[in-house]
């Protein structure tokens, strides 16, 4: 109203312009990838690449698709990722519950600042001592070495983001609940989780990414190839086939686009789920 | 207390589905572990559709029909891979049974006693005189054989015919001399690198060492008691050869002999590219023949002994099988190994490359390679995982940091010394190489 | 709906009169929430965090050369000397610095961008959030291609447009290694701030707004008057969240260059890494990353340190 139309008009302008720059910087990796995912060898090893594909083919994302593990290691993160995001959640939805209500006794403030320090552990550092407990627990080259890994390793900041989500939920809530004779335990399942959507919805999702993009662990952990996750196997993939760029970038994509979706698909959510963490924490 | 109740039901809950998971886990082991079934881990570094892969999975699946107790399971992965899996596992103690590897490893494995005496089963075996016995001797540690040879990997100087005859040029260089004096000239004719070489990776030591031995050196000598030491800092004339090397990578780079991006190529780069007609001259392995064959772009090759320059040397790759000690099933390991030395791998996959004195080949690959081995230099048995990482370097320090030769030469002589007294390996006499 | 929930409450109110009982059962309650996440941290990160700890005094290989005796702070002296650890806490330190930074102005501008109430932001959204996705060993990968010198994409651009004689390895020269790491984990890393950032902005009122636009602030005064302020929370927390993350990364590195060529990309964990690993030297290994856990510390511990005066300071004012 004060500001004139046309400081206005160029506000919006500089806007689009901005976000377009960042859309391009943001996907050209990607529409690189899927272009030289199309190409035929030869057209891959063009000195001069360039975006028009001569003859477009699918014989790379055949090739990747049926030659290689490829599809047996997207099996096996889906698996790891989708049951780590779960037990990461479970866990986290108590301790951020205790952390949000309880932090006046000195236990639970310990688990706190176990959990922050944690968080400044190098993970390369653990790697010898926790393949020799993996080990020792009988789940070393089995999955569970890695979900249980991801699982504590996510842990810590799926409770700091569902302990400033919980924070910001009126105490009052639940004090009616209990009058209703709601344990704490249904009170939480009942009052507090609905109402947490978004923060869980988001809170899961960081869980999940994390466990997808882990590299070190599944790398060391697995040997048995029917075992392998997506990324080792995919840098598996380049020293293997390293002048193949054309199966690796099929490969790439084939493993980015599920996980894109889902996210454009549940994104709403996340900004959501950040701006109630946001208000309070 | 209802609600201690609840809350104990659901962590009861979280204790259930965590012994769940635990217990698939325990049940997907037992079922390839029992019944009287035994399976043999075998570890491999096969490049993806290659003929070692094609005639390897052919040989164990034949191996699985004769033996129908055994099963093989066999797991690829890249050479660096298989190294981290390996030390880790043997760390560990659950090594697989078998597993194919650099030469370069040997001594670490031995060292740890990671590696099974093979010498019993070696003796009974009818076949065992038709290995080399030069082979045979460098895998044998204290009389007891450690590794049995799947290739040997003798390098030549493999040359693209058509680059060189559009160059002008009559045939190899004999000298490095030579070779130095056709990169201008290749590359003005023909606008491709005359030479190619590969500055990271496992190959960059190989090629290293096999230029150090060029031009009489080694990296360590022993001093007769099985502990070594690196001469070259106590001896100026041996420190100006080892400068010399190094001069001579440098001098690679700065007349244009090979292409600037040679000095991080890997292998895969390496080969793949001379096997692409992109440079015309490599010194390289006899499965460079598969390699090619499948690029088939380069129809015209020639095959001639490494350049030298003080004397005639070339790198002499043992590539081993290393079965491990720990192994619950070494008679089956054994015959498996066998099964990989028999006449049908070795000459499906290794023809030009066996270890087997019966196994030659025809052709201008058999006789580019006739003759390499009694000029093949080996890696010292000492422990080598911080020395091949220091070769590396040091080839880095002189073409990427331009560093001066002779202090390259210098610091890499120190850090050899530096490897073999942290492994208790170093000799505290004064040796002096012949 | 809150309004009506705090008039019940105020209806019956029950806290603090029930006594101890009730607090030694919330007490327990709250010990119980905690208890599994407390076991998973002692088995996977406290244990083996003590046997690093304990490993850093002693002489251990991991193919038993070492006899595993006490040999004091040898290890750590020996890591100090080591010719690659003062390149490697510099690159650690670059790497850091100019990731984070680079992440937050990017982050911060994309937050602005989306913040404003134009057509078509969800969109935006959705394309901005994609490179957080990529799993970092597939950025890499990608990156690793754009920029190869023979048939790079990059490459035969900056070639076309005049500005380079020729293709450069922008991975394989020593000058350039780090910075094009940096460059790639900023465009992976980015968009995390971006929606943190975008949230936090969405919940500065707008009245405040509002009010300084009628005090005839302009655009770039609110800015540096309003939103900032109000994001400091929301970014002291984001910043140092990822100064440690990054500082600790060892995938990105190691899947682009390996620390390489010739260590000068080489940070602190990829050189542990090469310690345990290659040269398996457990000691060493132990003892730097003993290291850079207590550089962790301190840094933590001067931070709490500053907020705790920081807030005093406040509330003495």
């Amino acid at each position: 109203m004060v500001e004139s139309k046309r400081s206005k008009r160029v506000q919006k302008l500089v806007t689009y312009v901005v976000l377009i720059a960042f859309s391009l910087f943001c996907l050209f990796p990607f529409l690189w990838m899927v272009i030289t995912a199309l190409k035929p060898a030869e057209e891959v090893r063009s000195t001069t690449p360039s975006f028009f594909i001569e003859n477009p083919t699918f014989e790379n994302f055949l090739h990747v698709f049926w030659n290689t593990g490829f599809l047996t290691y997207f099996k096996n993160s889906l698996l790891v990722g989708v049951t780590a995001t779960v037990l990461a959640l479970l866990f986290s939805i108590f301790s951020a519950y205790a952390l949000s209500r309880f932090m006046r006794f000195k236990g639970v403030k310990l688990v706190s600042v176990t959990m922050i320090l944690s968080q400044m552990v190098p993970p390369v550092l653990l790697l010898v001592p926790l393949y020799i407990i993996m080990m020792r627990l009988g789940f070393l080259n089995s999955h569970i070495s890695l979900i249980v890994a991801y699982t504590t390793f996510t842990i810590p900041l799926c409770t700091f983001m569902l302990t400033s989500f919980f924070s910001s939920i009126p105490i009052e809530l639940e004090e009616a609940a209990e009058i209703d004779g709601c344990s704490k335990v249904g009170m939480i399942l009942r009052v507090i989780l609905p109402i947490s959507i978004p923060g869980i919805v988001s809170t899961s999702l960081f869980a999940f990414v994390n466990a997808w993009n882990e590299f070190m662990f599944g790398y060391v952990f697995i040997n048995d190839d029917s075992l392998r996750t997506l990324t080792p196997g995919l840098s598996l993939f380049k020293g293997l086939y390293t002048t193949d760029w054309g199966s690796i970038m099929s490969a790439s994509v084939m493993s980015v686009l599920p996980v894109v979706i889902l996210f454009l698909y549940l994104q709403k959510f996340l900004v959501e789920g950040m701006t109630a963490g946001a208000v309070k924490g | 207390m209802i609600l201690m109740k609840k809350g104990l039901r659901l962590l009861m809950y979280s204790v259930i589905i965590a012994s769940l998971l635990v217990g698939c886990s325990a049940n997907e082991k037992s079922v390839s572990g029992s019944e009287d079934q035994i399976v043999l881990d075998f570890w491999t570094a096969w490049g993806p559709d290659s003929r070692e892969e094609e005639v390897g999975l052919k040989v164990i699946a034949d191996f699985e029909k004769e033996h129908p107790n055994i099963e093989v399971n066999v797991q690829v992965m890249t050479f660096d891979m298989l190294y981290d899996n390996i030390i880790t596992s043997i760390n560990a103690g659950n090594a697989p049974d078998i597993s194919w590897g650099l030469g370069e490893w040997f001594s670490d494995l031995n060292h740890a006693d990671a590696l099974l005496n093979l010498t019993p089963y070696y003796e009974d075996w009818e076949d065992k005189d038709l290995i080399y016995d030069n082979v045979i001797k460098a895998l044998t540690v204290n009389e007891e054989l450690k590794a049995l040879p799947n290739y040997l990997g003798n390098r030549a100087l493999l040359y693209n015919k058509d680059i060189l005859n559009e160059a002008g040029l009559e045939g190899p260089p004999k000298t490095w001399k030579e070779l130095i004096a056709m990169g201008p000239i290749i590359k003005e004719k023909t606008g491709k690198y005359a030479f190619g070489i590969s500055g990271t990776g496992v190959r960059a030591p190989q090629e290293l060492i096999m230029y150090l031995a060029q031009n009489d050196l080694q990296l360590a000598v022993e001093d007769g008691s099985g502990k070594f030491k690196n001469t070259w800092n106590e001896n100026p004339e041996e420190l100006r050869r080892a400068a010399e090397v190094f001069q001579f990578y440098k001098t690679l780079l700065q007349d244009g002999v090979i292409d600037p991006n040679g000095r991080s190529w890997g292998h895969q780069e390496e080969d793949t590219n001379f096997s692409l007609g992109q440079y015309a001259m490599v010194i390289n392995g006899a499965w460079m023949e598969d390699t090619i064959e499948e690029a088939g772009v380069v129809d015209n090759l020639g095959i001639a002994p490494p350049p030298e320059n003080a004397s005639k040397a070339t790198y002499l790759e043992i590539s081993p099988y290393y079965i491990f000690k720990d192994t619950e099933h070494p008679e089956e390991a054994w015959e498996l190994i066998k099964a990989m030395l028999g006449e049908e791998y070795q000459e499906g996959a290794n023809l030009y490359k066996s270890p087997r004195k019966d196994i030659k080949g025809e052709g201008v690959w058999a006789e580019g390679y006739d003759g390499l081995t009694e000029i093949g230099a080996v890696f010292p048995q000492v422990s080598l995982g911080k020395v091949t990482n220091d070769m590396t370097d040091a080839v880095g320090r002189v073409l990427l940091l331009e560093e001066d030769p002779e202090k390259t030469a210098s610091w890499l002589g120190e850090e050899i010394n530096k490897s073999l007294e942290a492994n208790g390996q170093l000799s505290e006499n004064a040796v002096r190489s012949e | 709906m809150r309004a009506s929930i705090r008039k019940d409450a105020q209806v019956q109110p029950l806290s603090r009169k029930e006594g101890p009982s009730r607090e030694t059962k919330a007490k327990r309650i709250a010990y119980l929430f905690v208890l599994p996440v407390f076991v998973f941290f002692l088995v996977i990160v406290a244990y083996p965090l003590l046997s690093v700890i304990w490993d850093s005094f002693h002489d251990k290989n991991l193919l038993n050369t070492g006899d595993g005796s006490f040999v004091g702070l040898a290890n750590y002296v020996e890591v100090i000397r080591s010719e690659y650890f003062v390149q490697a806490a510099v690159n650690t330190s670059i790497w850091t610095i100019l990731s984070v930074a680079g992440e937050y102005v990017l982050g911060i501008i994309a937050a602005l961008a989306l913040a404003q109430g134009i057509r078509g932001r969800a969109i935006f959204r959705g394309i901005i959030i994609i490179p957080w996705v990529v799993p970092v060993v597939v950025a890499g990968l990608t990156w690793t291609w754009m920029l190869t010198p023979d048939y790079g994409v990059l490459n035969s651009w900056l070639v076309k447009l005049g500005l380079l004689d020729e293709p450069f390895y922008f991975l394989g020269e020593p000058d350039t290694a780090l910075l094009s790491i940096i460059i790639v984990n900023i465009w992976r890393s980015f968009p995390f701030y971006t929606i943190t950032l975008l949230a936090a902005l969405q919940s500065i009122p707008r009245d405040i707004y509002e009010a300084a636009a009628l005090d005839g602030i302009g655009p770039i005064g609110r800015f540096f008057k309003i939103t900032l302020p109000q994001l400091k929370g929301v970014s002291i927390v984001l910043v140092m969240i990822h100064i440690i993350w990054t500082s600790i990364n060892f995938d990105f590195i190691w899947v682009m260059t390996e620390g390489g060529p010739v260590h000068s990309s080489e940070t602190l964990p990829i050189m542990i890494y090469r310690f345990a690993m290659q040269e398996l030297n457990i000691g060493l290994a132990s003892a730097l990353a003993s290291l850079l856990l207590a550089f962790m510390i301190i840094g933590f511990m001067m931070y709490y340190l500053y907020l705790n005066r920081e807030s005093d300071h406040r509330e003495g004012m």
